[in-house]
């Protein structure tokens, strides 16, 4: 089984967006794939139209005994499962920090998993504490949603600082979101980004049929497999299993 | 995910009616879809408690059941026949290695009228994915439709609480397989490789006789479909196996059978086994390739690739050999009569057609057990070829005796008897088919030399290969000693002897 955090530390990048996209593409293409919804907001469980709110989400990943397993949820697709999200997750950190050796504990609990998934896709809140800090030190790759602009430049810069200061090594996987080939900025930064190898090559774009899942509530491929935007997301999939190896 | 069936004139309305309040039903459009079971001839994902099917509509899946989790579904662009053409992935690495050599086949086919869609709550949140199903085959022998189902698939009961109180609806099983397999002709199971005979002893020799060969002749007729239609190479290997196990009874069970019976289809079985050795050869030579190349360098083993097409080529006309064999009138008499002589009882006059069978059996078993022991017990630390040769027939003999009249035996003991054989039998076998190889490879080895278009490289690499087969062949015969020890040892005579009568002077 391996496994992809799908995180930064800007809000409102993409990374949900991509998370349950990305997690239907696994699916379709064949692997028993694991979308884990760690925001308390729980924007990919309603994408998925799963009601967030689990009995013990908190202790099932805290507690050695209590099997995460056993909350996990069958969705409308094959081949793709969810740990929806608990608004109880806002007080994860807390929790962790409690933990004796949180990320081995994370570790273990993510292993628990493997028998039954061939991939774990992890929709992380946008912030730096120690949920994405264990995280990030568990799991074999992060993937980062970079908007076209000098900001998120920036960020994805701090990014790549405190991934390296894990210590781990992750593999990073930047990639275009939201790109808009109309703005001037985005086409120039764009280019500028996929200079740097370690980006992934396909870019989403920005579309309305991606903004319109929160009234489909659906993975665009599951509506509208042939729109730009779903295409694109099953070739950034492709790059990432080539990438991860899968 | 929960299936029901339901009750046939039972439509979605009326689903919408039996909903627990505050829920809706959401229902996307009908498919078409044609679905196909797949399973080893011998039954080997249906033992483990797998069904595979391949559905054809819009687009064309592979689908797994496995017992207690969601079905898999994987894309396929084409009907996987062997473990290799398999999709890469669970599906894989759950089936591939229960297949092994062995090819899928197609059981049977539904067609199947489906509805996805799922029950949302006020909130417009999934409670069930569902999928409704309305499927249909044909009988086997093309009749009018011999089946129908309406069933309901849910990944939760909870919205159909009311449904299933009211007792309209029946939980089943999550695959059709055994309405696929009745419309396909097949029995879930009825296939194995193993010799499966039921004997009763107090049954006559000639009764018992007779149960043995048809159900070896069923083997063989079994077979003859998958080995002409060159499905995988078991087909073959069992047709040959039961084929011999045959000859073999009617010499072991003189005296059972009417002589010019046993005379005439010795000869028609000798013919059979004849005119499918080169096949089967061809075949254990193209089985060990990965073998041989992982027992050379990288390097050489790229060198194995003439060899390789030359076997290849040879098989394809050893395989035309073979299906024109089981085509011919010859061989189609032949199983007819056969069947003819073994079903009609009232002919029997041969001596020991009346004899007990239990009595017979311990009999034949110990004559046989004796020959071993003597002829085994003559070898020295380091037998020559010729005398293990013999000694592989003989218990060879004795391993068909043993499994013939198994079921007249306590279970745990014949099957150790029968293990203590077999471990003795793997060495001999071994031994054997070094021998057996190496002799092909140097005949081979001549065939490539004559051909200009063979690099010498090629040649050397063959006959580096027939060097690394004679030391394995070697480490065979080295082992045998310990392995002959272990089988003729006293505990080993004695269990025998309990088992078998024949007093303790074995
Ligand atoms: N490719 C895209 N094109 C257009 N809108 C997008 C795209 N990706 C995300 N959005 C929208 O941007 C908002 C934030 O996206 P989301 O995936 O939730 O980001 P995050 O998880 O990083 O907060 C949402 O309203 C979403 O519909
Ligand atoms: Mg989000």
């Amino acid at each position: 089984m391996k496994s992809l955090a799908v995180w930064t530390i800007k809000g409102g990048v993409g990374k949900t967006s991509a998370a349950v996209n990305l997690a239907h593409a696994a699916a379709t293409d064949g692997l028993r794939t694991l979308l884990w919804d760690l925001d308390p907001q729980g924007a990919a469980s309603f994408y998925l139209r799963i009601p967030p709110g689990m009995e013990g989400a908190v202790e099932s990943i805290t507690r050695k005994r209590t099997a995460l397993a056993d909350l996990v949820l069958p969705t409308e697709f094959d081949n793709l499962t969810i740990l929806p999200a608990d608004f109880a997750y806002r007080h994860l950190d807390l929790a962790l920090d409690a933990t004796k050796k949180p990320r081995k504990r994370f570790a273990a609990k993510l292993d628990g998993l493997a028998d039954r998934h061939d991939l774990v896709i992890l929709d992380c809140p946008p912030s730096v504490s120690l949920v994405s800090e264990t995280v990030i030190k568990t799991v074999d790759a992060v993937l980062i949603p970079v908007i076209p602009s000098t900001l998120s430049m920036r960020t994805l810069h701090q990014v790549r600082v405190f991934i390296s200061e894990q210590g781990r090594g992750a593999d990073v996987l930047p990639f275009l979101s939201m790109v808009d080939l109309r703005k001037k900025m985005h086409n120039e930064l764009g280019l500028a980004c996929l200079a740097d190898p370690a980006f992934l090559t396909v870019a989403i774009p920005s579309a309305s049929v991606v903004e319109k899942m929160g009234i489909t509530r659906a993975p665009v491929a599951a509506t509208l497999p042939s729109q730009p935007a779903a295409r694109a997301f099953t070739a950034l999939w492709r790059e990432i299993r080539e990438r991860m190896e899968i | 995910m929960t299936r029901f069936l339901l009750p046939p004139d039972l439509d979605e309305s009326f689903l919408v009616g039996a909903l627990d309040p505050g829920h809706t039903l959401r229902l996307g459009p009908p498919e078409r879809l044609t679905v196909t079971y797949l399973d080893t001839f011998d039954w080997r994902l249906h033992r483990a408690g797998l069904a595979l099917t391949e559905e054809r509509g819009r687009r064309r899946r592979l689908v797994l059941f496995q017992p207690g989790r969601d079905s898999f579904v994987v894309s396929t662009g084409s009907t996987p026949r062997t473990a290799d053409d398999l999709p890469q992935g669970h599906l894989a690495e759950t089936i591939g290695p229960l297949m092994d050599i062995r090819a899928l086949v197609e059981i049977g086919e539904l067609s199947v009228e489906r509805r996805d869609g799922r029950v949302e709550n006020h909130e417009g949140d999934m409670v069930a994915r569902i999928r409704l199903e309305r499927s249909g085959a044909r009988a086997a022998n093309g009749g009018s439709r011999s089946f129908a189902s309406n069933t309901l698939r849910s990944s939760s009961s909870d919205p159909f609480n009311a449904l299933v109180k009211a007792g309209g609806v029946e939980e089943i099983p999550p695959h059709d397989l055994e309405v696929a397999a009745e419309a396909g002709g097949r029995i879930p199971g009825g296939y194995s490789s193993k010799l499966r005979i039921r004997l009763d002893s107090e049954q006559t020799a000639g009764a018992a006789a007779r149960t043995i060969l048809l159900v070896l002749l069923d083997t063989v007729e079994a077979n003859v479909p998958g080995t002409i239609d060159d499905l995988d190479t078991e087909f073959l290997h069992d047709l040959r196996a039961a084929c011999r196990r045959s000859r073999s009874a009617l010499t072991q069970l003189e005296g059972v059978l009417p002589p010019e019976v046993v005379a005439h289809f010795k000869t028609e079985f000798k013919w059979l086994g004849g005119i499918t050795g080169p096949l089967r050869d061809l075949d254990v030579y193209l089985l060990e390739m990965p073998t041989y190349r992982s027992l050379l360098t990288d390097a050489l083993a790229g060198n194995l690739e003439p060899l390789e097409k030359l076997i290849a080529k040879e098989r394809a006309i050893a395989h035309r050999a073979v299906a024109r064999a089981l085509r011919s009138l010859r061989f189609n008499r032949f199983v007819e009569s056969w069947r003819e002589a073994l079903e009609n009882t009232g002919t029997d006059s041969a001596p020991l057609a009346d004899r007990r069978i239990a009595d017979l059996a311990a009999k034949r078993i110990t004559k046989a057990y004796r020959r071993v022991l003597k002829r085994g017990g003559n070898l020295g630390p380091e037998p020559p070829a010729e005398a293990l040769h013999r000694l592989r027939i003989d218990a060879k003999k004795l391993r068909y005796l043993l499994e013939f009249f198994r079921s007249l035996y306590p279970k745990t003991e014949i099957t150790a008897r029968i293990k203590e054989l077999k471990r003795l039998q793997d060495i001999l076998g071994g031994f054997n088919d070094m021998e057996v190889q190496r002799d092909r490879l140097s005949g081979y080895a001549r065939e490539l030399r004559s051909d200009r278009g063979v690099k010498t490289s090629s040649i050397l690499t063959v006959g580096r290969l027939s060097g690394v087969l004679e030391r394995r062949q070697e480490d065979f015969r080295l082992a045998f000693h310990d392995a002959f020890v272990g089988f003729s040892g006293e505990p080993a005579r004695a269990a025998f002897g309990r088992l078998f009568g024949g007093k303790g002077s074995m």
